[in-house]
């Protein structure tokens, strides 16, 4: 019974002499389950992930406007979905991307203490001005100087898209200043850098080129003289000549595959998402554009009727152009959407396989936008040239993703050239940007048409859908979870202009 | 600790023991459960003459002729008594927990005399928890306190307890009680590891008011247990309990026996394959061959099919086996019912033995037990066995007490199924009244149909879930505490305690692999059967983890004590610090096939190939506070108390993580205060009291105040990682709850005791709740934790004891005794206008628990059927069924509103019956398993219209713009289809229960043997009662599903039960009690 009684004396004497050290109760406070700090370098490649994520959700929304998919037959949809409907509900990825650009402004307030320092600082900046970019361009406003502020500001006011775009132009020239400026000591984000592999003058270049968009975006309201001195400023650093891809090292894992494969490709299983690459089908306008005009990046693009990425099936070995028949928006009455003739799903090179990297932008873009700059006479290039390198850059994306090589790529794009490209103009290059964006990147597509208004109604005609009265949507409606939890803002915002058919971002004429 | 004072009461009285007396009287004092009472102060009344009853119960004493006797002993009755010329005097004494003079131990461990206390508290006995000898404290406590409900929300072998006072508050956040085991604060679910037997107290303070001296942790109110120290009046005691249990279904849903397997298409089945219809020979299912339906399906889980008629064509279940013959058994149910017969008959036998002693200086007190149980569900077992020591130290002016406790919980239990992971209760339900699940080739696992050419496609054989599948849990309670005492001066006290209290828990659950015959997956019944969709060979699993929590604290109290004329002050000063350290690792490997558990049925995940899946979660928190206590008695008739307390915790970021809370009240006994009212018939006690507190509760997790990152989607590939921030915001602004409650109450002794009376009322409204809240996503977060929202609770609460027949001449006595509490609660603000909170619910309802502001809190939401303004059901003509409504709607709150009890105790000489029954109402449930015997067909619910077309009752139609009665569009189908498929077996409205129950919950029938035994010296005390438990629950007729008070977890989402929960038991059985 003592003993006991002399044990539990030590055990109350212990207790009592470990109480009251300093820290006692702030040492606590560090969790040690999830760490509530991190390295740059290790938030980067989700940021990146991310956007690889987001580039392809828009393929059975803005994939169907821009005439690069339809809905095959065998899925029974409703009329919206047939007629341009865009609703609060609509999907949209507001909050992902506002997501990943919380992430992004953490690195850039935390950079100070970053080994990274300057160059994952001028890398949060680029990506910033990114997704801010596809906010703008999609919603028109949106919160910019009060956001990401936490509880100190859980209702952030909208700011107007000029001004967003305004802003990120200049983080963009002082991403590029941070890169050409860093000091030797930084650290280079290396294999971190799942885009570029840490190599920083593709990053400038990048950001230049990104640039490039934001200013050519605008060229309904800009000046020549602004759009001139802005470039200008930057001019030295050139753009991209390669593509940018993104790849964190896919794997064929549940979860951890090509965001493209995993919803429309293979499970790990090596079955086929049936439900997803049988809901889309190839849109008949870019089908018949591809047809028309005998490109053969249609094979790699679409992939003919039957195919099954599970299977060998997936690319034709000597395909031909009578094995692809397109469905255009909202053709239900088509045989080929009854399912009773050809038609076509997702081609390899688009969606080569569950460890295909991810395009952000392609260099096919980046010339088409050099291309646009040089014609307007905002620089000195060689408008004509950049136009067909343009073409020629996608010709070599697909050819390569697709398994083909770049020399028949090239062989292929020259004859294409000779007999297709024509005289450099704007319907020109934003047509050939519509293709070469086929099934890639339809939300920048959508963009561009809403800017140019191309391609015309003679490629990309209306839904066929009967009865339809709606034209292709001019903006996303923000999205419900806006409406419910920052309703002062979204009231104001929605006050000047939430209509998708009517209401115009700014950039727009 | 009652008898300690008790004596101590007559040392006090008895500085002289009287002489020159007349005759000597003796007797025997037994106790409201017939025990006998020791330390029961026997004095002549008007002088200081008096004894105490030894360990026996027995007295004897010299008295004057004709004076009266008075007994008092602490928590029972005064009794009076005229002696005339009786030379022996038995008494039987009542129960009186409301004694003002009684003292017991409030928060903090600090004793208190009852008649100072302003706030509402009730304290429970030993005798009074151990009555029906419960296995547990909760099921001991059940029904004995105004305004605690204690749910037991499951019956299986270990079930959960969750403990309510005073009604839910906490939006978010815990709303049970705290539980404080000898001033240690323990997690709820050590409650069910306690020994009931070893507890001599626990008094229930019921409000924030009461247990404002615990800072964060009061709001929810305190039961403070407090353990044996040891007899303290001499001789060692050695007393031996057995009580035998025995446990039965007492009732299932009603089962129908008339239809047979089916799905109860009305035309044949599209996949049917031709060939076999309707050849005799090799049909496996039964076609009319009239109207071309297929009528009987013999591996159905379904049961839409035809009445059973005894037709020896169909007298077999499932199709056709490898070698073309049949699963034979005859076309009618089996009687008796086989889903009732699988419950078998389950039993707890405790044996608990105790060995005490000492005096009031020094004490010991040990005792052993072990609890032993065997469920209603075959194989299912568990086992409780727990030592306990403890005891009183006295070295002059210092004293000591101590104990220690070490008890293991073990249960192995059924698990779920491999195919849908659903329970045995479930699958049992899935099963046509024809199977017969206690034949040999169902149950016995080397039967070829123990799981391969499975009777049923479906669904799989219960008896190879019984086996197979198990989930082994072993929980290891480690409690000590000790306590200091310094007696420096006679004004100063100091007391020193440290506790603590380790529960380490382990679980391992495994399911092992299927093999299905090749034949089998071939799907030959062409019914896509659970082999074919599994194929050949169903993965086995394993699972294991570990969770270890302590909780430590010490406090270091003084105790100033002065009296100033007729002023009486008391002062405590305390610190105390608590730290709470949790620790989790889990480890499981689903998918392990034969090839990766490579040694059959060895169910270590050691021996696999392939990587495993867990995780570790670890946390500590510390709580440092400071506190004080002042009471202040005039004349021993008016007291003014108040408290005060900082708390600094670590759950909450520096610079705000100190916060005040303090309570205050007054308690003012009238009957001493006022002249007139003393010495008369009517009042023989009375007191008002009123309180005011202002208390908080920090509600979050640990590390919820800091933004933390997750591991990226879809991270890492291969070897790169990557991280981003959570979604969910951290707020690094929180502050704790803060609840103010206001109660009045008044105690009142009636007729000299006789009656006893005990009502308060009270208001409480707690704000600035922390719940999570969606936010802007340009936040970048999805949610935030807020402080935001106002919950108002307020209730009555009254207890009446009457001792309503008393006759100590032909020893009877009847003791009656009630408790009624009321409580209202009421949602009055949320988040920025928003009026609806999603608390939560069980996944695939259609419903779920609310807060709704202006409604009680926590309401059930679900969906109705259309209703026209009258409330009749609006049906579609087009088929006759009703249309499903399309928003959620509040049905009703999920908490009881009112909840009532009834304690008597009737004894008779040697015998005492003493009987419990409770009633709860107010409140409604969702019986899901309603829901789910629906789609099964196996309720009998589904045969009131005989499966036939109806016209659905009390229903309107629309015609023109109007809704006229239907009284001529009959449903399209009576069966499968109605009871599956329609707006009526898709809202959730058709299965929301009243969950107003009377329930018998306690009855035993004790004989003392003390007339038998009085000459055995070596024997002082035998007892033997039969005991039944939950012999009768009344409810509405409607609800024919289960018990109300199930719920399908112990969080705020109550009022909501499924098939996770057995049918309801009614145990019965006997205690042996003997004392050496």
């Amino acid at each position: 019974m003592k003993r006991l009684l002399y044990i539990n004396l030590i055990f109350a004497t212990l207790l009592f002499s470990t109480g009251c050290k300093k820290g006692f109760l702030t040492d606590l406070a560090v969790n040690p389950n999830q760490p509530s700090q991190a390295p740059a370098s290790l938030i980067l490649p989700p940021i990146l992930t991310g956007y690889a994520t987001n580039i392809y959700f828009s393929s059975a929304t803005m994939g169907l406007w821009m005439g690069y998919n339809s809905i095959s037959g065998g899925y029974s949809v409703t009329n919206n979905t047939m007629t341009y409907y865009v609703s609060a509900a609509t999907p949209s990825n507001w909050d992902g991307i506002f997501g990943i650009l919380k992430n992004c402004a953490y690195i850039e307030s935390n950079s100070a203490s970053d080994p990274n320092g300057a160059y994952s600082e001028a890398v949060a900046k680029i990506l910033k001005a990114y997704g801010y970019q596809i906010i703008v361009d999609g919603y028109g406003t949106a919160p910019y100087s009060e956001a990401f502020q936490g509880s100190a500001n859980f209702f952030p006011k909208y700011d107007d898209g000029q001004s967003i775009y305004d802003s990120s132009i200049v983080q963009l020239d002082n991403a590029i200043n941070l890169i050409t400026n860093a000091p030797a000591t930084v650290t280079n984000l290396g294999n971190n850098d799942i885009m570029f592999g840490g190599d920083m003058t593709l990053w400038a270049q990048f950001a230049n080129t990104l640039k490039l968009r934001f200013i050519i975006r605008q060229s309904n309201i800009i000046s020549a003289s602004d759009a001139q001195a802005e470039i200008a400023k930057t001019a030295s650093i050139g753009y991209l000549t390669e593509d940018a891809l993104i790849n964190p090292g896919y794997l064929n894992t549940a979860g951890k595959q090509n965001p493209y494969w995993t919803s429309y490709g293979v499970d790990p299983g090596g079955s086929l998402y049936s439900d997803g690459y049988n809901y889309l089908r190839g849109g008949g306008a870019a089908v018949d554009f591809f047809k028309s005009k005998n490109d053969p990046r249609l094979f790699f693009a679409y992939a003919p009727d039957n195919s099954d990425p599970s299977t060998s099936d997936f690319s034709k070995v000597d395909p031909v152009f009578g094995d692809y028949d397109g469905v255009y928006y909202g053709d239900r009455d088509a045989a080929s959407a009854q399912g009773t003739k050809g038609t076509v799903g997702i081609g390899h090179g688009v969606m080569p396989g569950f460890n295909a990297s991810v395009p952000l932008m392609t260099a096919a873009e980046s010339y088409f936008l050099q291309a646009e700059a040089a014609f307007r006479g905002w620089t000195s290039g060689d408008a004509q040239s950049l136009y067909e390198s343009g073409i020629t850059a996608s010709f070599e994306y697909l050819y390569t993703a697709g398994g083909d090589n770049v020399a028949d790529a090239d062989a292929d794009a020259a004859t294409y050239i000779a007999a297709n490209a024509g005289t450099v103009s704007i319907q020109n290059i934003i047509v050939q940007k519509w293709a070469a964006l086929a099934d890639m990147n339809p939300f920048e597509a959508w963009t561009e048409y809403r800017r140019t208004g191309y391609p015309n109604a003679t490629i990309l005609p209306l839904t066929k859908f009967p009865g339809n009265s709606r034209a292709i949507p001019t903006k996303l409606m923000y999205p419900t979870s806006e409406q419910n939890t920052n309703q002062d803002n979204y009231k104001a915002a929605v006050a000047k202009g939430n209509d998708p058919q009517s209401t115009k971002v700014f950039w727009m004429k | 600790m009652r008898r300690f004072l008790a004596l101590f009461a007559v040392l006090m009285l008895s500085g002289v023991l009287a002489s020159a007396q007349d005759h000597s009287v003796k007797g025997h004092v037994t106790g409201p459960d017939g025990n006998s009472l020791p330390g029961i102060t026997v004095q002549v009344k008007g002088s200081n003459t008096a004894t105490a009853t030894n360990s026996n119960g027995q007295f004897e004493l010299t008295v004057p002729a004709n004076s009266t006797l008075v007994f008092t002993g602490v928590g029972f009755s005064e009794e009076s008594l005229k002696i005339g010329n009786r030379n022996v005097i038995d008494v039987s004494l009542s129960a009186d927990t409301k004694r003002l003079n009684e003292v017991v131990v409030t928060a903090l461990g600090i004793k208190r005399q009852a008649r100072s206390l302003g706030y509402g508290s009730q304290n429970v006995a030993s005798t009074e928890l151990n009555v029906s000898k419960p296995v547990t404290i909760g099921e001991g406590l059940t029904g004995k306190v105004a305004g605690l409900q204690i749910n037991t929300v499951d019956n299986g072998v270990d079930p959960g307890i969750r403990v309510v006072l005073r009604g839910y508050r906490h939006l978010n956040a815990d709303n049970q009680a705290l539980i404080v085991v000898d001033g240690i604060a323990v997690r709820s679910n050590f409650l069910s590891s306690l020994n009931p037997n070893d507890v001599a107290s626990v008094n229930v303070l019921k409000g924030a008011s009461a247990a404002a001296l615990y800072g964060v942790d009061a709001t929810n109110g305190v039961l403070v247990i407090t353990t044996k120290k040891g007899a303290e009046h001499g001789k060692p005691v050695i007393e031996f309990n057995n009580t035998t249990m025995l446990e039965r279904i007492s009732y299932m849903p009603p089962l129908q026996e008339q239809f047979s397997m089916g799905s109860g298409e009305t035309g044949p089945y599209a996949w049917a394959p031709p060939s076999f219809v309707p050849d005799q020979t090799k049909q496996y299912y039964y076609q009319n061959p009239y109207t071309g339906q297929i009528q009987y399906v013999p591996y159905e889980n379904q049961n839409y099919g035809m009445e059973f008629n005894g037709d020896p064509n169909l007298g077999y279940i499932g199709g056709p086996l490898a070698d073309s013959t049949f699963f034979k058994t005859p076309f009618k149910a089996i009687t008796p019912d086989p889903r009732r017969a699988f419950f078998q008959t389950g039993y707890r036998i405790q044996n608990n033995l105790t060995y005490s002693g000492g005096d009031s200086k020094n004490s010991y007190f040990l005792s052993l037990q072990d609890v032993s149980t065997k469920g209603v569900v075959p194989h299912d077992q568990g086992r409780r066995t727990s030592i306990y020591l403890a005891g009183v130290k006295t070295f002059g002016k210092f004293s000591a007490n101590y104990n220690l406790s070490y008890a293991q919980r073990y249960s192995n239990t059924v698990g779920g199924d491999y195919f849908q992971g659903t329970g045995v209760y479930w699958n049992l339900l899935n099963q046509g009244a024809n199977v017969p699940l206690e034949d040999p080739r169902l149950n016995n696992p080397s039967s070829t149909f123990f799981n391969d050419n499975y009777y049923n496609a479906y669904y799989p054989n219960p008896w190879w879930q019984i086996y197979n599948s198990r989930v082994i849990t072993k929980t290891n309670y480690f409690t000590g505490v000790l306590a200091l005492n310094f007696q420096a001066f006679n004004w100063l006290n100091l007391t020193y305690r440290a506790g603590t209290q380790y529960t380490s828990f382990d679980n391992n659950n495994y399911t092992a692999a299927v093999n299905f015959s090749p034949y089998q997956v071939s799907d030959p019944w062409a019914a896509s059967n659970t082999a074919s969709t599994v194929g050949l060979h169903k993965n086995g699993s394993a699972g294991y983890t570990n969770a270890n929590a302590r909780n430590i604290s010490q406090d270091i109290i003084a105790t100033l004590h002065k009296t100033f004329g007729d002023l009486d002050a008391t002062l405590i000063l305390g610190n105390n610090i608590t730290e709470k350290p949790y620790g989790n690792d889990y480890s499981s490997q689903t998918n392990v096939n034969s090839s990766q558990l490579f040694i059959d049925n060895f169910y270590n995940t050691d021996y696999r190939i392939g990587e495993l899946t867990g995780s570790h979660y670890v946390e500590t928190t510390r709580l440092v506070s400071g506190y004080g206590d002042l009471t202040l008695g005039y004349k021993n008739f008016l007291f003014a108390h108040g408290s005060f307390r900082r708390d600094y915790s670590s759950l909450l970021p520096k610079g705000h993580n100190a916060y005040n809370f303090w309570s205050t009240d007054l308690s003012w006994v009238f009957t001493d205060a006022i002249k007139s009212l003393q010495n008369q018939d009517l009042i023989s006690y009375g007191k008002l009291r009123v309180a005011y507190s202002n208390t908080g509760d920090i509600t979050i997790a640990p590390y919820n105040v800091q933004n933390v990152f997750d591991v990226g989607a879809g991270f890492p590939y291969g070897s790169q990682a990557g991280v981003g921030l959570d979604g969910s915001y951290r707020n690094p602004n929180l502050v704790p709850e803060k609840t103010v409650e206001k109660e009045v109450g008044l105690e009142m002794g009636l007729f000299h005791g006789r009656i006893n009376l005990d009502a308060d009322y009270y208001y409480s409204l707690t704000s600035g709740q922390t719940f999570p809240v969606s936010v802007s996503g340009t936040t970048g977060y999805t949610s935030a934790f807020v402080n935001s929202g106002d919950v108002v609770s307020q209730g009555f609460e009254i207890g009446i004891n009457a001792t309503v027949i008393q006759n100590n001449v032909s020893r009877f006595k009847w003791d009656l005794g009630g408790n009624f509490t009321w409580n209202g609660s009421n949602v009055q603000d949320l988040y920025q206008g928003s009026k609806d909170f999603n608390i939560g619910g069980y996944t695939g309802l259609t419903g779920s628990v609310h807060a709704v502001v202006g409604q009680p809190f926590p309401v059930l939401e679900t969906v109705d059927v259309q209703r026209d303004p009258q409330g009749k059901v609006i049906i579609d003509p087009a088929n006759g069924f009703p249309i499903l409504g399309d928003t959620l709607q509040v049905v009703g709150q999920v908490s009881p509103k009112y909840m009532a009890n009834i304690n008597t105790t009737i004894s008779w000489k040697n015998f005492s019956l003493n009987m419990q029954a409770s009633y709860q109402g107010g409140n409604v449930f969702y019986a899901y398993v309603g829901s789910q015997l629906n789609f099964t067909g196996t309720s009998k619910f589904t045969t009131q219209n005989g499966r036939q077309n109806f016209i659905y009752p009390n229903s309107v139609y629309l015609d023109n713009g109007k809704y006229v009665d239907n009284n001529k569009y009959y449903t399209v189908d009576g069966n499968a289809n109605f009871w599956t498929n329609s707006a009526f077996a898709q809202a959730g409205t058709s299965y929301i229960e009243n969950a107003a129950f009377w329930k018998l919950r306690n009855v035993s029938l004790t004989y003392d043997f003390k007339d038998v035994i009085q000459n055995i010296h070596w024997l002082h005390g035998l007892t033997f009662s039969v005991i039944g438990k939950n012999l009768i629950m009344l409810r509405p007729s409607q609800n024919v599903w289960t018990d109300p008070e199930f719920s399908y977890t112990t969080a705020n989402d109550q009022g909501i039960t499924n098939y996770d929960q057995l049918p309801p038991t009614r145990q019965y059985g006997a205690s042996l009690n003997i004392k050496f």
